[in-house]
Parts: C-alpha cells; sequence; structure tokens
C-alpha cells in the first residue's frame, strides 16, 4: 500500500511530479494539498503497521504465559548446623562487647582440665564431670583426657597473655563427658568466657550476662541470679530467664517453675587467677560457661540432644 | 534433699507461705526444684473405733465394719485383714479429702453401702508402697488425723550443691539458713546427756586418729522389746523417702536427717571381746553388708571391727553380723567423724552411696557427734532404751578458726558499697562470730559446722548471698575497647562452612569416636596410618574405643543412618577435628570434610537432578582454596598408590597436594565399603586439612581489566584415553601462553567418548579465549590457534577433531 500511493511510482509522488505541469497560481495549494494527502496517507499507514504489530507482540505474549505456580528451582545451597547457628550468635554478641575469641585443643591434661581450675585430686567436682581419659602415658601435667569443660581455654588464654589486661575473651567448643541420656551427649558444645581486669566486681558480671540474656533471648527477658557453685569461681550463680514456652506459668520445659537454667558463673576463684598468671591482690574477673546444646535445645524446642549428632538430613533440614 | 515442712517448723518460724518460703531459698542458693504437696486439702480423715467387724454377704474377700468416732456411727466396707473389734483404725469419712485430691463418697459394693474407707498406711503417707495391713494408731478415738500425722504437709525438694551439701543436707541445715533469712531465732530439739555411768568392761580403740578424729559410743538397752516406733517418726521418715524398720533404726535414721550426723548401731550381744576398733582392714578380711553383698576389703578400706573382724565399713555401712534385730536389747551407738576422703573412697571403691557415706564424704559438723548422740539417747529413751555406759574418743570441739575480711576487698568483688558491720551482721546471722579488726577490717570465726569456708573469697560468697544477688546492680565494665581477633583457623573453618554450604552441603557434628570393628569395615589394615588411632582408656559403650583418625569414619555412618531411612540423597560435610598418634605424640587436625550420595541438586519438573560426585568435591574444594586466595595452579591433584587410600575405589581416588605437601584426599568409597555401610548407591568423601589453608601465602594480585573484547575459539581433540585431561590441558596452556603478548585462558567444557569416535580414544573439547591489548584480527587469531594445535598434537598425540566447533554437537 505503501508503495502504491507514496512509492517512486506511486499515486501521490506522481501527482507531485505533475504539479510542475500546473500553472503558477494553482502549483502551491495543489502542492499542498498533495503534501497533506502524502502525510495523512503516510499517518494512516503507520497507524495500521504499529496496530499490527502489537496484535502480533500481545498474541506472542498470551504465548508465553507461564504457569507462575509452578515450584521454582531451588538453589543447591546446604543447611547450616543449629549448634553453630547459636555458637555464631554468641560470638557476634561477645565480639560486639570486646571479647577476642580463643581455642584449645580438645584433647587435654587433668592440669589445665581441673588443678588449675581449682579442682584437686579427689575433689567431687572429677567425678561429677566423669571424664573420658587417653589410654597414654601421663605427661608432666597429668594424664590426658577428652576435656570436659571449656574452661582450660581460660588458663591456657591467660598464660599466653602473660599479665597483659584486660582479659576478654570467649571460647565455643566441643567437650566430652561420660554421660548418655536424652538430655546429655557423651560430646556436646559449650561456651565460656572471661573478663579479668583491674576492679572487676559482681556487678559487672551481672552487667555482662543481662546484655548476653537480652541479646540472646530478647530485651524483654525477665533474669534471675542465683547462687551456686563451681570450684573455679566464687561467689558462683547461676542465671534463669523467664520460661518463654509457658510466659513463666508453668510448664514441662521449665519443670514447673517459669524459669529455665542458661548460664553457670562467677568471680574467677584466687587460685584459678593464679593459675593463670595474675595476682588475685591485683585484679579481679568473672568467668561464664553455657551449654550450646541446651540453649539449642530451647530455642528449638529439640526433646532429644542426639538429634543434632545424628546427621540424619530430615532433621539437618529443618534449620 | 527432702524438707517437711513439719519438721522444719519444729526449729524455727517463718511468715511466708511455701512458694515464698520456697523461691526466698533457691534465691539464697538453696535450690528448690519442686514443691511436693500430696496431701494439700486434705480432709475428714479421723481415729475412729471398730464396734463390731461382719463378713460381706457376697465378697468373701471383703468384710463390714462398724466404726465409731466418739459421736457418729458408720458402716464401712474394707479388704484390710488382722484387724479386731476395739481396734483404733484410720477412717476417711464421706465428704473427706485424701492425698492426692482424692473425695471420699459413699460407696456400694454388691448392694452394701460403705461411708467412706478406712485408710491404708500408704493413703496416710506412712508408708512408701502399699499394704494390707491398717496403721496400728496410738492416738484417742475422733483425732483429726490430718492433724495429728501432718498429711497436708508439704515437702520441700531442695537440690544441694556441694558446698551446702556440708552443712544444709539435715533439717538443721535448712533451718538454719532460714532462721538467717527471717531473722527468727533456732530452737534446738530435746536432747538428753548421759549422765553418770557405771563402768562397763566394754572398751572403745580408735587405732588411726588420723582417720577418725572423734568417736562416741553409748551403750543403751532394753529390759523388754523396744516400743514401736512413734507414728510421727514413721511419717516424717517416710516425707523423706526412707522405710520404717525398728525402732532403733529408725531413730538412728530420724537423727541423720534432722542433724545431719550419720548413727549407727551395733547389737552389743553380738561383739566379739565387747570391743570396738576403729581401724585399716587387714588383707584377705571380708564383709558382708546389710544390702546382702559380701565386700573383699582393701587396707585403704577404714572399718569398724570387734575383737576379731570387721563389722562395719566406717561411715558407709554396717555388716550383718551386729545389725539391729528384732531381739537386739543391748546397743553400741555410734556417733563419730571419719575422714570424708576415706569414707568417699570406700563408697566408691564398693559401690555403696549410702546416706551415711554421702554426708561422711563430704564433711559432718565436729562439734554436732555429741549433740547428734544425746538427742538419739532423748528418743532411744522414748522406746524404753536406758543408757548405761558411754566411751569416747577425740575433743568434743574442733579448734577455733578464723579468717579475715576486708572491706574494700569486698566491695570491690561486689562492686557494692558495703560497711564492715552491715557485711558482719549478714554473716552473725548463718552463726559466724564478728569481731572488728582494725578499721575496715573483720575477724570471723567460723562455725564447726562451716568446713565449706576457709578463705577470704569464702567469707564474700557468704556476704553476697545473704545480701541478695538481686540487689548487686547490674553493670557494664568499662575500660578502652578491646581488638577483637577472630584466631585465623577459626576464619579458615568460617570460609570452608560458607563455600560448603554454598555448594549444597548440610553441615552435620557427627562422634568424633567409634568402635574398632569399623576399621573393618573401612577397609584400614593394622600398619595404615588411619589404624594408628589414639585410644580412649574408659569407653562406656563399644563405639567409643577410639578416636577417629578421618572424618570418613564419622561422614560413612551418617550417610549409613540416611541410608536406613531410605534417605539416599545426600550431600553434608562437618567441620572438626581428625586425631592422630605417632612417634611426636597426640595431634589434633582441624579439617573439612565432605561426603555424599545420590544427588546434591534433586531432580526438578525442569530437568534431571545433580549428582553429587568425585567432581562435586574436587569443585568444591578448589572454589574453597580460591575463596582462601590461594591459586589453582597451586593445587595439585594426583593417584594415589596403591593400598595409601584403602577406603575408596583404587581407580576413583585422588591425594591433594597444596605447594607439593599433601593436605587432603578425595574419592568414591570403594564397592566393599559401600556394601559394609548397607549403602544402595556409590558414595563419595573428601577430606581437607585446613591449617595450610591459612598457613600459606595469600596470592590474589588484582589484573588490569582489558579494554578490548577477548576472541574466542573453541577446539575438539582427539586424544588417546591413556593420556590425562590435566596432560592435554597443560600443553594447550603452555602452548597458548608461549604466543607474544597474548593473554589466554583454556576451558575443557566437553568430555565425549563412544559413536564416532575410534576405541581407546576421546574427544576433550576446549574453548581458547584471545585477549590482547589491541583489537585482535582474525587472521592473527588463526595463527595463534595454529600453533597451539601443533603443539598440543605433539605433545599429547592428540589429533584436531574440527577446528571450530562452536556449533558441534556430539552424536546421541
Ligand atoms: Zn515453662
Amino acid at each position: 500500500m505503501r508503495v502504491q500511493y507514496l512509492g517512486r511510482k506511486g499515486v501521490i509522488t506522481s501527482a507531485l511530479r505533475v504539479l510542475g505541469q500546473l500553472p503558477a497560481e494553482e502549483r502551491p495549494a495543489q502542492g499542498a494539498l498533495a503534501n497533506q494527502l502524502r502525510t495523512e496517507i503516510g499517518q494512516a499507514l503507520e497507524e495500521a503497521r504499529g496496530a499490527l504489530a502489537r496484535r502480533t507482540l500481545d498474541r506472542r505474549l498470551v504465548e508465553e504465559t507461564i504457569d507462575i505456580t509452578l515450584p521454582g528451582y531451588p538453589p543447591t545451597i546446604g543447611h547450616p548446623h543449629p549448634l553453630i547457628i547459636l555458637r555464631n550468635d554468641i560470638e557476634d554478641i561477645f565480639a560486639a562487647m570486646g571479647f577476642t575469641m580463643s581455642l584449645g585443643p580438645e584433647i587435654e591434661d587433668e592440669w589445665h582440665n581441673f588443678e588449675a581450675l581449682n579442682i584437686p585430686p579427689g575433689h567431687p567436682a572429677r567425678e561429677m564431670q566423669d571424664s573420658f581419659y587417653i589410654d597414654a602415658a601421663p605427661t608432666g601435667t597429668g594424664r590426658l583426657l577428652l576435656r570436659t569443660q571449656m574452661s582450660p581455654v581460660q588458663i591456657r588464654f591467660m598464660r599466653a597473655q602473660a599479665g597483659r589486661l584486660p582479659v576478654r575473651m570467649v571460647a565455643p567448643g566441643r567437650v566430652y563427658r561420660r554421660d548418655d541420656d536424652a538430655t546429655h551427649s557423651p560430646m556436646f558444645h559449650q561456651c565460656e568466657g572471661l573478663l579479668v581486669d583491674h576492679g572487676i566486681s559482681f556487678a559487672h558480671l551481672k552487667g555482662v550476662l543481662s546484655a548476653l540474656a537480652h541479646r540472646l533471648f530478647g530485651p524483654s527477658t525477665r533474669i534471675r541470679f542465683r547462687p551456686s557453685y563451681f570450684p573455679f569461681t566464687e561467689p558462683s550463680v547461676e542465671v534463669d530467664v523467664g520460661c518463654t514456652l509457658c510466659n513463666g506459668h508453668g510448664c514441662r520445659t521449665c519443670k514447673q517453675s517459669g524459669w529455665v537454667e542458661v548460664l553457670g558463673a562467677g568471680m574467677v576463684h584466687p587460685r584459678v587467677l593464679e593459675a593463670g598468671g595474675y595476682d588475685p591482690e591485683e585484679v579481679s574477673g568473672f568467668a561464664f560457661g553455657l551449654g550450646i546444646d541446651r540453649l539449642a535445645m530451647l530455642r528449638y524446642q529439640v526433646d532429644d540432644i542426639r538429634a543434632f549428632y545424628e546427621g540424619d538430613m530430615r532433621c539437618s533440614e529443618q534449620f | 534433699m527432702r524438707v517437711p515442712l513439719s519438721w522444719l517448723r519444729t526449729f524455727v518460724d517463718w511468715q511466708d507461705d511455701v512458694a515464698e518460703l520456697a523461691s526466698a531459698l533457691t534465691a539464697r542458693g538453696l535450690s528448690v526444684e519442686t514443691v511436693d504437696w500430696p496431701g494439700r486439702g486434705c480432709a475428714g480423715i479421723v481415729a475412729a473405733r471398730i464396734n463390731a467387724i461382719s463378713p460381706h454377704p457376697t465378697r468373701s474377700n471383703l468384710s463390714v465394719v462398724e466404726l465409731s468416732d466418739g459421736h457418729n456411727l458408720a458402716n464401712v466396707v474394707t479388704s484390710a485383714t488382722g484387724i479386731a473389734p476395739g481396734d483404733t483404725v484410720p477412717w476417711a469419712r464421706p465428704g473427706g479429702i485424701l492425698p492426692g485430691w482424692r473425695t471420699v463418697k459413699v460407696r456400694s459394693f454388691d448392694g452394701v453401702p460403705s461411708a467412706g474407707l478406712l485408710c491404708s498406711c500408704l493413703d496416710l503417707g506412712c508408708a512408701l508402697e502399699e499394704s494390707e495391713t491398717l496403721l496400728p494408731l496410738d492416738q484417742p478415738v475422733g483425732t483429726d488425723l490430718v492433724r495429728a500425722l501432718f498429711l497436708d504437709d508439704p515437702v520441700l525438694e531442695i537440690e544441694l550443691t556441694p558446698n551446702y551439701a556440708t552443712h544444709c543436707q539435715s533439717i538443721l541445715g535448712v533451718a538454719r539458713e532460714v532462721a538467717a533469712l527471717t531473722g527468727g531465732r533456732l530452737r534446738m530439739p530435746d536432747r538428753m546427756t548421759t549422765g553418770e555411768c557405771a563402768l562397763d568392761s566394754f572398751r572403745l580403740n580408735v587405732a588411726c586418729p588420723e582417720l577418725c578424729s572423734r568417736y562416741v559410743a553409748r551403750l543403751v538397752r532394753w529390759e523388754r522389746e523396744p516400743a514401736p516406733t512413734p507414728l510421727w517418726m514413721v511419717r516424717h521418715l517416710c516425707q523423706c523417702g526412707i522405710r520404717s524398720l525398728s525402732p532403733i533404726v529408725d531413730i538412728t535414721n530420724y537423727v541423720m536427717l534432722e542433724l545431719g550426723q550419720p548413727l549407727h548401731a551395733f547389737d552389743r550381744a553380738h561383739l566379739h571381746g565387747d570391743t570396738v576398733c576403729v581401724r585399716r582392714a587387714l588383707p584377705g578380711e571380708h564383709l558382708t553388708t546389710l544390702d546382702g553383698r559380701e565386700h573383699f576389703l582393701q587396707a585403704t578400706d577404714l572399718v569398724i571391727a570387734d575383737g576379731m573382724d570387721p563389722i562395719a565399713l566406717a561411715g558407709v555401712m554396717g555388716g550383718t553380723g551386729t545389725s539391729i534385730t528384732e531381739a537386739t536389747l543391748d546397743v553400741v551407738l555410734e556417733s563419730a567423724v571419719f575422714s570424708a576422703d576415706a569414707v568417699g573412697h570406700t563408697a566408691r571403691a564398693h559401690g555403696l552411696h549410702s546416706e551415711a557415706a554421702q554426708r561422711f564424704s563430704r564433711g559432718v559438723d565436729p562439734a554436732g557427734v555429741t549433740a547428734a548422740s544425746d538427742r538419739a539417747i532423748a528418743l532411744l529413751r522414748m522406746v524404753g532404751g536406758t543408757v548405761y555406759g558411754e566411751r569416747t574418743f577425740g575433743p568434743a570441739e574442733p579448734p577455733p578458726r578464723s579468717v579475715s575480711l576486708r572491706g574494700a576487698r569486698l566491695r570491690q568483688w561486689m562492686g557494692v558499697r558495703l560497711s564492715t558491720s552491715a557485711a558482719g551482721r549478714l554473716l552473725s546471722a548463718l552463726g559466724f562470730e564478728i569481731q572488728a579488726d582494725g578499721a575496715d577490717r573483720l575477724r570471723v570465726n567460723v562455725p564447726s559446722w562451716r568446713s565449706d569456708v576457709h578463705d577470704e573469697v569464702d567469707l564474700i560468697e557468704e556476704v553476697c548471698r545473704m545480701y541478695g544477688y538481686e540487689r548487686i546492680p547490674a553493670t557494664l565494665p568499662e575500660g578502652a575497647p578491646t581488638t577483637v581477633a577472630r584466631p585465623p583457623l577459626e576464619r579458615t573453618a568460617d570460609a570452608a562452612r560458607k563455600v560448603a554450604l554454598g555448594a549444597g552441603f548440610t553441615e552435620v557434628i557427627p562422634y568424633t569416636y567409634h568402635s574398632r570393628e569399623l576399621w573393618d569395615r573401612l577397609r584400614i589394615p593394622p600398619e595404615h596410618p588411619w589404624h594408628q588411632a589414639v585410644a580412649i582408656a574408659n569407653p562406656m559403650r563399644v563405639d567409643q574405643e577410639v578416636l577417629r583418625t578421618t572424618t570418613a569414619a564419622s561422614l560413612l555412618r551418617v550417610l549409613e543412618t540416611n541410608a536406613r531411612y531410605r534417605r539416599l540423597d545426600v550431600a553434608c560435610f562437618e567441620v572438626g577435628p581428625v586425631f592422630a598418634s605417632g612417634t611426636h605424640g597426640i595431634a589434633e587436625i582441624a579439617v573439612l570434610g565432605l561426603a555424599g550420595m545420590g544427588c546434591i541438586a534433586p531432580q526438578t519438573w525442569q530437568g534431571p537432578g545433580t549428582p553429587c560426585d568425585f567432581f562435586r568435591l574436587k569443585g568444591t574444594i578448589c572454589a574453597l582454596a580460591a575463596r582462601l586466595g590461594i591459586a589453582g595452579d597451586r593445587l595439585i591433584w594426583s593417584v594415589p598408590a596403591a593400598g595409601e587410600l584403602p577406603t575408596l575405589h583404587p581407580g576413583r581416588a585422588a591425594l591433594l597436594a597444596l605447594d607439593g605437601v599433601t593436605i587432603g584426599w578425595a574419592g568414591q568409597c570403594h564397592p566393599n565399603v559401600q556394601e559394609a555401610f548397607g549403602l544402595p548407591d556409590p558414595a563419595v568423601l573428601a577430606e581437607i586439612q585446613l591449617e595450610p589453608l591459612w598457613a600459606v601465602d595469600r596470592s590474589i594480585v588484582f589484573q588490569p581489566i582489558p579494554r578490548y573484547p577477548a576472541v574466542r575459539r573453541d577446539i575438539a581433540l582427539l586424544v588417546p584415553v591413556e593420556r590425562s585431561a590435566a596432560e592435554v590441558q597443560s600443553a594447550l596452556h603452555q602452548a597458548a601462553t608461549s604466543l607474544p603478548d597474548l593473554r589466554t585462558e583454556v576451558r575443557l567444557f566437553d568430555l565425549y567418548q563412544g559413536k564416532g569416535v575410534p576405541a581407546g580414544w576421546r574427544s576433550l573439547a576446549f574453548t581458547l579465549w584471545f585477549q590482547a591489548e589491541r583489537t585482535l584480527r582474525d587472521e592473527e587469531v588463526d595463527q595463534a590457534m595454529a600453533l597451539v594445535v601443533r603443539a598440543v598434537t605433539d605433545a599429547v598425540g592428540a589429533s584436531l577433531r574440527g577446528a571450530d566447533l562452536s556449533a558441534w554437537q556430539p552424536p546421541h
């Protein structure tokens, strides 16, 4: 159509070409007319062509419709372990409070695991933490065993600090005890921490551990500090938080008490400061420890600790 | 420990209700776990006399009893036996409430109505198990038994920490704490001293005073059989979970629970030589204890002996030969202090964790020995006994002890401005005697029952506890910010976790120990390094015999677990230690372990799943190295020597070296291993040490971004199968990099073997990218390609399959 009307041999072009033969006074009017006609036809053609293209596109868009209810392609991403998620949360909270993370060996000697922590041979705490001993000749620092707590890392860290202050460290890791039931695994995870400096008091212990509890369990969490006993701290304290499952009214998880024990802590015993190379007359400090498994069981309402260690994908994939 | 409140109230008064008392004690460190209150709301139980008994008309095991409580008559149907008219029995009236909120009703037994019921001993909380006989009441008819036997008494269940176990493991101990809390006065129970005693032939001989600092032996006799244990005592013992046995034994148990001092009674008639001796056991001696077990004794065991043989394990348990029987009329009552360590050792060695051993092994009050004996004598008199003799050893009171407390030290540790006088008041409420010792300093005399208090810090703890932890403020410590460093190994572990998770592996934390038997399943022969494991000396179970030398041991068990649940698509990893035992001692090596079977990405509606195979593991490990800035050419994968990785398929295993040092391995498990772990599909495993990854030099150096587009050429080569892909790739790379001022990159994009490719050959297709600091002309690139092709055909005996295969598809 474009060629028929507007092409070089088209009607309009021919009409324009014959303009020259017209009388001079008619030429402008006829020329304008022809030009206008050419423009209008051009526009009409453009519109028609646009409409056609739109219709073609519309048809194509309809044809290309997908079923958006089909499932998306799952990216190949693994699932993090619940204990590591919680451990990272705890590490982040302490890093923000200026605590350096420290590691230590899982095979320890009796000196680091017990003696340095004010647990001499025959102390009842050695039985409370029934240990796995290593079948090897004793070293100069006692028999070898799988560490029963993260506290030996405190001793190692203090000795590595060689008297420098402040000591602010947190040590998460795996520990081992001869214990096996729904709430105790022979291998489990603890996180311990230590702060030693001039003038550290029980009030500071309460401050730091309240901050931890509020960050971990929410700012409105109720916290209770209760006297307890650990050989390496004195005074010792157990920290309970209000049970979030029953809002403190009592349920199976909190044994009807409305409180859940989450932390053990205390002022570092002078003998432990000495074992770490610090003068208890000069400095003081507090230490704390928490069971990562226990907290994870509370957080995710897991009732058998073995779920964390079996590697059953039906469990892992929930995290 | 169980504390009946009615018993506690004999020592001290308080105002609070049970819940408040429980939370106040908990806040002071005596953690009240539960309040056991089975008799809450109990009512309507009285002592009634039986007027007449007749058999039930139809049921032979029942009888109908006519009762009188002094005001009313009632007929009650019962199955109780051994009752007679004139007996006083416990009657629960209709409308009454029995322990456990059981409402008493009129019930019909085959047409015979029963107005309530006769209560069993268990109903009345005076027995630990059900029995047919009724409680022999000594109360007058009409007595309200709820009051007389304190049936509605709550019992506090207290969990004692080891330091409180020394002085709080008794009703008296808890009463002291309550008195300190409330400011109430402590009442001590009735006691009797022996007074003058006639001389007697009985002899006491303490042969090892270092293990027995005090011994009081009293001689008590009866003219006739002792009177029965009073019901209130039976009830209190029962509330504490102790069965009533005989009046004499009940009284020793009662005093132990009440005052914390274990007592023991020997039948004097059965003592050889009329002697009690405290000594170490001799070789070859043995003793049968009250629980019927025979023990062979060691010289480390402290025993009580008569003139010939051991008659008791001191502080642990008595022997059968001198035990109290129904015929006993003459008793040696022992109250003593034995060494905590010796008792603890003997209890452990013989597996006898008696109530007495628990108390002695934590330490008893040395000044309480005589008091406990006095208390027992007062009670023994109630059941008809007469004291007629006494022998003692050691001082009645231990030497006084005192500890200093500095005010400044106290305030600094507490973080509270507390004066020494205020601290002194808190301590004296607990029985400490306070003397000022200069300005801002106290001299504190420690009471004999506080063997747990030695140092200033022990006193600080007591002050904090009595002040109340809840009143100490919570403040954040001041001080300059510290630089927080995450250990490099932990940062490497973080990277390993991120890469593995991102690659589709799920984190697991399997146990780090296993049984020796697992080595067979892993095909590890005894001489193999993986067999040189650290052994656990005292495993609880067979699967805790050794610490693993490889994560394969743990991860294969994870796959096994999942296969058992028919979960056959698994890709998992762990970051943890393996343990090596060698000539240099024990080493802990942190590794990343990877394992998988089936698909790592599941089949979806748009395509098949991605298999988790050897190359998935290899790619993930390479990605981790790249992530840590280790250039790919520093990692070398090589074929292991025969027997080097026996757990793996010999044709599908690789060792990984970084800068020439082996740091890991990867491969598919051996078919035997697959079978041994019950895996339907082949599994793949890999392990890489983490420490070498952060210990190496970082080598990321930024390359300027080229300003000109790169030119791509694809090439397919027919290569003899014995030529490895790496050889071909490196030949290509070498040829390409020898070109002047051209940068090239070579990447394998296809591998084909089969139809169209001669046997013994395979087709490898590569993409080459050419890059220069100018616009490359096609002729230039073609020339370069020709050079490369010639070089590679010469080097590896390859032949060109098609110069430009961008449109080439392998035939299907
Ligand atoms: Zn709850």
